[in-house]
């Protein structure tokens, strides 16, 4: 096997990475802007409460910042829900999206636009239906896969392909139903994910709440580990599998809610990057979930730089990007000499 | 430490596989859990390392009430090598040894410096040290049994639980592995498939039946021609391995018709059991492992 790269370092570097790709994107645009004037910018705005002065620091400051900070954050926690969930189900090629959390989410959000009527219900309502969706989708889907106390991977995964689908299918109704264009148009935001129009708020609040899940899902790593072996394997070591998965499924729903409340549903982050944490870094999840929202990061904030700059002036959907980012990668992965997946 | 096991009913249907169970293991002993596939014994043994909560009846460790621990204490006392415990993702051995600490480390699961040290005495009493770095994918059959038991140890446990630890294993394996576990002086409950392995390692065989004890004892008694009839439909003979002195069981459907030079061996059951004590005792000369 190869050598691995010490995890300190390796978590150094991917973190000064991170670091770095941020304001070079946040430089890119129809007004370009080098690194340094953005971190200028940024820190003048840090250190002084002045609104923004200039064109440049508006760009920066109101626009481009928290988007760069959304892409960070929405990376970070597809990654670490992918990884949690691939460890649930005993399977590296489970996602959010597999067991129907996404399409929760997206189910909600569309239920509130059909309901309330799209932006005019406020900033929040979307963003907070799509949440509840999320976390009523990980509840039944949960629930459903209950059997004998505990919920095997198997059913889980059954279970959450077929509620994703039933949902799925009440979400293109939905769709259908909505007359205007400009509601369509919206729902597709909800289908394939965007960070355009990110704003502070949202951008801030998505950001704690994936700081604070990250954090204690690293904190049950171990436990995670445990139930990799199956929950007789777990009871072995004293971990109790129902209650264990119960409480981490819905870490993870409640992960995925926020993200895909403020960036949509955004494909394959949470599938690939896992899989590229473990040949880095092996299988134990006290380095795959840190590894992993690192790596999420970064595949973010350079997916939405090549979604804004690819085909300039128009703006792709970011989840065609993740697609194609991520593929190569995961092919790549797979055919490497340890790929952390299977035997 | 000795386990008492009383009056223990469990089971996944309504039908329970194991129905009123009263059985011991005696500190320091090798107990093998013999008996046909289905007769109970992983059911017996998941109720022991809590896998599976039993309908009815107490499990006794030492003097504590097992099923009344909080699982993580439980965990601390006894340590499993069970049946496809590895786990989908691909653990280093290191990794996967290290795991067996899960109960004894805190929230956060960082391991200490008596953890590490239990870690790398398992690696070291199971052979494993130089496979540490190794991922399970790329270790054999043997080797990942090894690597399995050694986390199993690392659980530093006060009663071993072993399900089918010789399953899928070539002869050589087989016997290191019981070698290994009988020379560490650890009580251990050992769910065994192959009689003879039983015969030759165990101190005390429990045998079961359709989810009931049917004969217990030493291996001597258990397998006497009457109950190893009873129990497993065989008849068989009992002797010393002329080599080892560990006793070797040899069986031979009931009824089967007696061959050339049939009739000039010894039969050690029908003169009686105490002719086949000549072992050298646990542990033997065989305790480096060879991989």
């Amino acid at each position: 096997m190869t050598p691995r790269i010490p995890f300190p370092l390796l978590l150094g570097a991917l973190t000064a990475a991170v670091a770095a790709a941020v304001p070079l994107s946040i430089g890119v645009g129809a007004v370009p802007l080098p690194p340094q004037e953005v971190v200028r910018i940024v820190a003048d705005r840090l250190s002084s409460s002045a609104p923004a002065d200039s064109p440049e620091a508006y760009i920066v400051w109101e626009l481009r910042g928290p988007r760069a900070l959304q892409a960070v954050f929405v990376g970070a926690g597809l990654a670490v829900a992918g990884a949690v969930v691939q460890a649930l189900v005993r399977n590296p090629v489970a996602d959010p999206h597999l067991l129907g959390l996404s399409s929760g989410a997206s189910t909600g959000a569309v239920l509130a636009m059909a309901a309330f009527g799209g932006a005019a219900a406020g900033p929040l309502v979307l963003p907070g239906a799509a949440f509840a969706g999320a976390a009523a989708a990980g509840a039944a889907v949960f629930a459903l896969a209950r059997a004998h106390g505990t919920a095997e991977p198997l059913r889980l995964v059954l279970v959450g392909v077929a509620v994703g689908q039933l949902l799925g299918g009440a979400t293109s109704f939905m769709v259908l139903r909505q007359a205007s264009g400009d509601a369509q148009q919206q729902v597709l935001f909800w289908l394939l994910g965007s960070l355009a129009g990110a704003r502070w708020p949202l951008a801030l609040g998505c950001a704690a709440v994936v700081t604070v899940l990250s954090a204690v899902l690293t904190a049950r790593a171990r436990t995670l580990d445990a139930l990799a072996l199956g929950a007789e394997g777990a009871a072995a070591l004293g971990v109790r599998a129902d209650r264990a998965r119960a409480v981490l499924f819905g870490a993870a729903a409640l992960l995925t809610g926020a993200v895909v409340a403020v960036a949509g549903a955004i494909g394959f982050v949470g599938l690939v990057v896992p899989n590229l944490a473990r040949p880095l870094v092996g299988a134990g999840h006290r380095r795959v979930l840190p590894t992993a929202a690192l790596l999420g990061a970064l595949m973010l904030v350079a997916a939405d730089l090549a979604a804004r700059t690819a085909l300039r002036p128009t703006e792709l959907p970011i989840g065609i990007l993740t697609a194609v980012v991520g593929v190569p990668f995961l092919v790549a992965a797979l055919r490497g000499a340890r790929s952390g997946v299977g035997r | 430490m000795r386990l008492r096991i009383r009056g223990l009913t469990a089971g996944w249907s309504r039908l329970p596989a194991v129905e009123g169970v009263d059985a011991d293991v005696p500190e320091g002993s090798f107990t093998a859990l013999v008996g046909p596939n289905g007769s109970g014994k992983s059911t017996l043994l998941k109720t022991v390392y809590r896998a599976l909560r039993p309908r009815a009846g107490r499990l006794l460790l030492g003097e504590e009430d097992l099923l009344g621990l909080d699982p993580r204490e439980a965990a601390r006392r006894v340590g499993v090598l069970g049946q496809d415990q590895d786990g989908g993702f691909d653990f280093t051995a290191r990794e996967a040894v290290a795991l067996g600490r899960v109960p004894h480390t805190g929230p956060f699961g960082g391991l200490g410096a008596a953890d590490r040290a239990a870690v790398a005495e398992a690696l070291e009493l199971t052979g494993c040290a130089v496979l540490a770095d190794r991922p399970l994918s790329r270790l054999s059959g043997g080797e990942r049994q090894r690597v399995l038991l050694a986390r199993a140890l690392a659980q530093r446990p006060r009663l071993l639980v072993l399900d089918e630890p010789t399953n899928h294993l070539d002869p050589h394996h087989q016997f290191a592995v019981l070698e290994l576990v009988a020379g560490l002086g650890t009580t251990v409950l050992a769910a065994l498939h192959t009689l003879d392995l039983a015969a030759g390692y165990a101190d005390r065989v429990v045998a079961m039946r359709a989810g009931r004890v049917a004969a217990a004892g030493p291996p001597e008694e258990v397998f006497a021609p009457e109950p190893l009839r009873a129990v497993f439909g065989l008849e068989g003979t009992l002797l010393p391995d002329p080599v080892t002195g560990r006793l070797r069981l040899l069986t031979r459907p009931v009824g089967a018709p007696a061959g050339r030079g049939g009739s000039g061996t010894p039969r050690c059951g029908e003169r009686g059991p105490r002719r086949c004590t000549g072992r050298t005792g646990r542990g033997g000369p065989g305790r480096t492992w060879r991989g």
